[in-house]
């Protein structure tokens, strides 16, 4: 991690080590899954050490100034899930958590230059479309209804769960369907495991219709369309709550920030203490046991409890070190190297783009939904390190959700381009096919575009990786909804470390933030601490 | 002869796996149609046909049926470069035959192929149970998470995760994936891998002059009391929850429990389009060309006329050629296999073919200079491995499985639990009678 240098070129002298006693249980790394497990634990009365590695607690999420004038935050622009008991188990609104927008509107446009307005609220999908002047609503309605529908259904058995007993999860086929509707039966087994292209296959004709809900399933998703289980992406991102709406998506006041601040507040309040600068060398593990971290200054605080909120590869074969964990949890640890990822772009804009339709979307979420044949070109291409275009946008203008930006008239534009190859050392030319591709792409949606553009900035995984220390593998595209579930639930259940908890991004299901993978840890560790005390 | 009593199983196509599984359900009991489309034809499995799987040759006692099924010898890939890479059946001999091809891999191959074949079982299962196989009294599935996490990985994830070497890692995937028309970095394509592996996947040829395995399975049809219709399907309903309904125009209106697609192009042979099984290694959007070129002379093989062999020189090139097929192209450089039929003849198959092709994506049906230049890609690529194969080919003919109507042009089709396909599986006739017992017993 580039920052642990900083920390210890300050205290260098290596020489008389400190060890701290007396900490119930220590958090590495102050993201949203880390800032939420502390709160948890601190509000439990256990003793909770927050360990960040960056200058600030939640460095992570910060704003930076991209170009003079113009700010914008890495990570999420909308938020399409937070973990609702997190939220109301902290009253997080009482901690600054805010919403701009709650439900954001989504445009979709096309190849051929038409568009369709979604209302924000999945409730009314059917309603807008009828603006639209479609012609199959009602199958369109219907079919959105039971993505819905099944998306409430599958939410209990995709949500991670602690093995009881050290036995490990399995997942519940049979109790999926047994829970259903028999007339839904077949459905539900294509939602689940069918690919985009099959589950569409019975629904509607429209191309546009179908072109938007393959963007929607594949949007920053490593598969593509016709891969079996990609259409399970498009259900779970249905199944996230946000703000108390399922299958919405927010704009947090003050962007991904918003959230952190919040969180931050929140375990201050819980009397965490939370320490920046502060890089773990190791976890100490003593008989398959936890018994203490080992910061790189040569602290040592000896804690029963270690939360892991860093990535997998930080986590276990940094931390804990290869030959601490059990073989076959090594294989866990392996994950094919990813092919595809998804580029961030920010533009300053000077004013916003001419176009009225535009003008009128600019709180509003906007999608390019490529054709069918156009995204099987697009994932081949990315796969194999080539860009092609039209790529999928999704596009937000932050400025419009900001009174300082939009009193000084700059125009904020965030984005999504996907797919992209995943490149770990991006060439200087292949930084400009992308950004070629995605403007090319974003000039479908606002058609002059380019020349309002001030200034960009392309933010790939190898960039943000760079800068915060975080395995670039962990911002590639999503694997399969399945695949992550899995691998997450082996992460989180099968390390064989007595009182190591882990919630970081492996641990999360989906794309952005949710905060729910924090909570499931500290539950956890609370809960087999308090059954060792009976123990004992 | 409108509605007469309702069949128990109506089996779409007239091919290998439909006919063992029509004969199977009706040997034990249940009352079965047939139905032959009007304008279908036979798909071409019988050259190398899976095997006739031993628990289906004691039904329908088949000893006595005249047929000799013959195991390919070996798979067999050729390079560029002349080196060849061989696998047999025997995993022992696989192992000594990759020694000497200078492959240290080899000493995995028996841990592969018995991971793979516990893989299998799992895989087995699931698709007993989905796709319209599951009911309320079945057995509790619940994948470990291991499990779960083969299911959707990729074929060459896997094959990395064991092979070193570049050339035993595409030979694999070459005979893996052809069956399926997979790339092999699709998720749940590591599922080939298993489904290659399984008892009664090995490829078998029939021998010269006997009947081929079309026939006799159709003659164990007509032994069992199995009806046969013939007509298009031009619709079905659902007059009750328990009955279909379909409609052959002209040729009547027959009533069936279940309607089952036992292989893929049934459906299309019938002009009716039943949704593809589940899970991943059903073909889709891709088809399979067949081309038989008729030889002045026969040629010699490097590796004897008994053997299957392969043609693809990386990984690479599989997954290229099925993603210019996605995308209605005709591959630049088309992996196929090839095989010698007892009588001199070379028959090819190209697994990566699209389904229709595409010019600015706007989709058209095969033309014939289209054919044209397949066979001729595929002719001047096999005289690249193949030693006086050009001056010796005296006619190709070029035949498409097209198993789906295009996406473009299908109807919309309603899911349906009594409208079902079986399984993809390397061994089709075994997966597609084990498919009809489960629809039965269910009905």
């Amino acid at each position: 991690m580039p920052e642990s240098k900083n920390a210890t070129s300050k205290t260098q002298s290596r020489a008389p080590s400190k060890i701290e006693a007396g900490i119930d249980a220590v958090v590495v790394g102050a993201t949203v899954e880390g800032l939420a497990a502390a709160s948890y634990l601190g509000k439990a009365g256990f003793k909770t050490v927050l360990l960040e590695a960056g200058a600030s607690a939640g460095a992570a999420g910060r704003e930076r100034e991209f170009a003079p004038g113009y700010h914008c935050a890495d990570g999420e622009h909308l938020l399409s899930a937070l973990d609702p008991e997190l939220v109301s188990d902290f009253d997080l609104y009482r901690f600054g958590l805010s919403f701009s927008n709650r439900c954001l509107d989504t445009v979709y446009y096309f190849d051929d230059g038409a568009a369709i307005r979604l209302d924000g609220e999945p409730q009314r999908w059917k309603q807008s479309l009828s603006r639209a002047g479609c012609d199959e609503i009602e199958p369109f309605g219907d079919f959105m209804e039971m993505v819905l529908e099944t998306a409430a259904l599958l939410r209990s058995h995709l949500k991670l769960t602690m093995g009881r007993d050290g036995r490990q999860s399995k997942f519940m086929v049979s109790s999926i369907f047994s829970n259903a509707p028999p007339e839904r039966v077949a459905l539900i087994e294509r939602f689940l495991f069918g690919s985009t292209d099959d589950v569409l296959d019975g629904v509607f004709k429209d191309p546009r219709l179908q072109n938007l809900i393959m963007a929607e399933s594949s949007l920053r998703m490593a598969a593509a369309p016709h891969d079996a289980f990609s259409f399970l992406a498009l259900v779970h991102a249905l199944s996230g709550e946000v703000a108390g709406l399922q299958g919405a998506r927010a704009y947090v006041k003050g962007g991904i920030v918003g959230v952190v601040d919040a969180l931050r507040r929140a375990a201050q309040a819980k009397k965490v203490d939370i320490r920046a600068a502060a890089s773990v060398k190791s976890v100490i593990v003593e008989w398959d046991r936890i018994a203490g971290v080992e910061l790189v200054d040569g602290t040592q605080i000896r804690t029963p409890i270690v939360v892991n909120a860093l990535d997998a590869r930080s986590a276990f074969v940094n931390q804990i070190g290869f030959e601490k964990i059990n073989l076959e949890f090594q294989h866990v640890l392996d994950a094919p190297t990813p092919k595809t990822a998804s580029a961030r772009i920010h533009f300053a804009l000077r004013g916003a783009p001419a176009d009225q339709s535009t003008k009128a979307n600019l709180s509003r979420r906007l999608v390019l939904a490529p054709s069918r044949t156009a995204l099987r070109h697009a994932y081949h291409s990315a796969r194999s390190g080539k860009v092609s275009a039209p790529l999928i946008i999704e596009a937000v203008f932050p400025s419009a959700f900001d009174e300082k930006a939009m009193a000084a008239k700059k125009q904020v534009l965030s984005i999504f381009a996907h797919p992209i190859p995943y490149d770990e050392n991006p060439s200087e030319n292949m930084r400009a096919e992308i950004m070629e591709a995605a403007i090319r792409s974003l000039e479908l949606i606002m058609p002059g575009v380019t020349d309002r553009i001030e200034a960009s900035e392309l933010r790939l995984p190898a960039d943000i990786a760079h800068e915060s220390g975080v395995d670039p593998v962990t911002l590639a595209a999503r694997p399969l909804i399945l695949e992550q579930w899995a691998r997450a639930q082996l992460l989180i259940e099968s390390s064989g470390i007595e009182g190591f908890y882990f919630c970081g991004p492996e641990a999360q299901i989906g794309v952005g933030v949710s905060g729910a993978a924090g909570r499931v840890a500290a539950k956890a560790a609370m809960d087999d601490s308090k059954s060792r005390a009976r123990f004992l | 002869m409108s509605i007469s009593k309702p069949f128990d199983l109506l089996v779409l196509g007239e091919n290998p796996s439909g006919f063992a599984a029509a004969a199977c359900a009706a040997k034990s009991g249940a009352r079965v149609a047939v139905l032959r489309g009007a304008h279908g034809h036979m798909m071409a499995e019988d050259i190398f046909a899976s095997g006739i799987p031993n628990f289906v040759w004691r039904r329908l006692d088949l000893q006595g049926a005249g047929i000799t099924l013959q195991p390919a010898s070996a798979r067999i890939s050729l390079f560029e470069d002349g080196e060849i890479i061989k696998t047999f059946e025997d995993t022992i001999a696989t192992k000594a035959s990759l020694k000497k091809a200078n492959i240290t891999d080899g000493e995995l191959w028996q841990d592969f192929v018995s991971e793979l074949t516990e893989h299998a079982k799992h895989l087995a299962q699931i698709n007993m149970y989905l796709g319209g196989g599951h009911t309320k009294n079945s057995a509790v599935f619940s994948p470990s998470l291991s499990e779960l996490r083969f299911l959707v990985s990729t074929c060459a994830g896997f094959l990395n995760d064991y092979f070193e070497s570049d050339r035993l890692r595409t030979h694999v995937a070459s005979f893996a994936l052809a069956p399926f028309g997979l790339g092999g970095d699709e998720p749940g394509s590591a599922g080939a891998l298993s489904s290659v592996f399984t008892a009664d996947a090995w490829p078998m040829r029939v021998s010269k002059g006997g009947p081929s395995v079309a026939n006799v399975l159709e003659r164990a049809c007509v032994d069992a009391r199995v009806t046969f219709l013939k007509g298009d399907i031009k619709r079905i309903s659902a007059p009750t929850a328990k009955m279909r309904e379909v409609d052959l125009g002209v040729d009547g209106v027959w009533r069936a429990r279940v309607i089952y697609n036992a292989s893929r192009g049934a459906g299309g042979a019938s002009r009716a389009f039943i949704p593809p099984s589940l899970l991943p290694l059903d073909r889709r959007d891709v088809t399979e060309a067949q081309i038989r070129f008729t030889l002045s002379q026969p040629l010699e093989a490097p590796g004897g006329e008994d053997a299957v062999y392969f043609v693809a020189e990386s990984l690479d090139e599989i997954i290229t050629a099925r993603a210019d097929a996605l995308q209605g192209r005709i591959p630049v450089v088309p992996p196929f296999s090839f095989e010698i039929t007892p009588g001199g003849d070379i028959v090819v198959r190209a697994p990566y073919c699209p389904g229709s092709l595409r010019d600015d994506d706007v989709a058209r049906e095969w033309a014939q200079q289209d054919r044209q230049k397949l066979s001729s890609r595929i002719m001047k690529r096999l005289s690249r491995y193949l030693d006086g194969f050009t001056p010796a080919v005296k006619r190709a003919s070029i035949r498409l499985n097209k198993t789906t109507p295009d996406r473009d042009t299908r109807p919309l089709h309603s899911l349906d639990q009594r409208i079902v396909s079986a399984p993809a599986s390397a061994d089709r006739i075994g997966a597609a009678v084990r498919f009809a017992d489960r629809l039965v017993s269910r009905a």
